[in-house]
């Protein structure tokens, strides 16, 4: 069996802690940029390149009224053919071994949802989040902010 | 502690009672430490977190339509085996006041309170004590499966 470990990130926002896969991370741009100034303007000038859209998360995994800019960075993520971004508190590499994830418990899982498993690290619960799923939760949910270039 | 004591019968809403087996209880804790879950239903909302482990937390006022408590003060942990593979389980359950433990007898049986089709699906069976239906948890159906709420 191989145990080598898998390569996540854990992002953290609104004190909410996420595992996500590494390779779905395009790229991790700073919000310092927007803290000056007209938010909704510079916001485009963060993410270089092809348009994309970034949202503030609330620890529901629900989209914010509105970006919150007293967030460190934000994260570029792909999910099939999309690419959007996510603020956050903090980014850091975590290795782990899948198997030292615990999947969610039947009676709060379901399908739609892009949390599957939780790992404990010291006194924190991390949550294991699925890009796309995530995307598709992003998606159908009300408020949504677009930035194009 | 009387020793025909069989059950322990506790407050999950204002008035309302359910009832699980006495060999189910593990631990009564003051103030858990209760983990929200992006994206989980109203009544299994958060994982406790309980003696290093992280174990659902369930509250049955939402699956009777009924509003939860604002503030979680009480929490019973509970073991079970899960029916699909004899694995022993802890779960939290949340209780709006202390428990107490009681004698169920088979004659005090009665039917399944009629306030929510919830009850079908989460409990064995069901005893009358004072002017109310009390019904006893199926824990194993309560932890196992995900409801689907009926408003």
């Amino acid at each position: 069996m191989n145990a080598a470990a898998a390569g996540y990130a854990l992002i953290c926002f609104d004190g909410l802690n996420l595992l996500i896969d590494q390779h779905a991370i395009v790229s991790l741009e700073n919000m310092t940029i927007l803290r000056d100034g007209d938010d909704e303007v510079k916001a485009n000038e963060v993410i270089e390149g092809d348009a994309c859209e970034v949202h503030s998360l609330t620890s529901h995994l629900v989209v914010a009224n509105k970006i919150d800019t007293r967030c460190s960075y934000i994260v570029v993520l792909q999910a099939d053919e999309h690419r959007f971004g996510i603020t956050v508190d903090s980014v850091q590499s975590f290795p782990i071994q899948d198997s030292k994830l615990h999947s969610l418990p039947a009676c709060m899982s379901t399908s739609k949802s892009p949390i599957k498993a939780y790992i404990q690290i010291e006194e924190r619960i991390a949550f294991c989040c699925d890009v796309s799923t995530l995307w598709c939760c992003i998606k159908s949910s009300e408020n949504r902010h677009e930035y194009k270039g | 502690m009387n020793t025909r004591d069989n059950a322990v019968l506790f407050e999950f809403s204002s008035g309302r009672h359910a009832a699980i087996g006495l060999h189910e209880v593990a631990e009564l804790v003051l103030s858990p430490r209760l983990v929200p879950v992006p994206l989980a239903p109203d009544y299994c909302h958060s994982l406790c977190i309980w003696q290093d482990r992280a174990i659902p937390f369930v509250e049955l006022a939402p699956l009777i339509g009924q509003r939860s408590p604002d503030k979680i003060r009480l929490a019973l942990v509970v073991n079970y085996f899960a029916r699909s593979n004899g694995e022993q389980r802890w779960g939290a359950l949340g209780l709006s006041t202390y428990f107490r433990m009681v004698n169920v007898r088979d004659d005090a049986a009665c039917l399944l309170p009629q306030d929510s089709l919830a009850w079908a699906s989460i409990a064995h069976s069901c005893f009358q004590l004072a002017n109310e239906n009390v019904p006893i948890l199926n824990l194993d159906a309560l932890f196992e499966q995900r409801l689907e709420l009926i408003s």
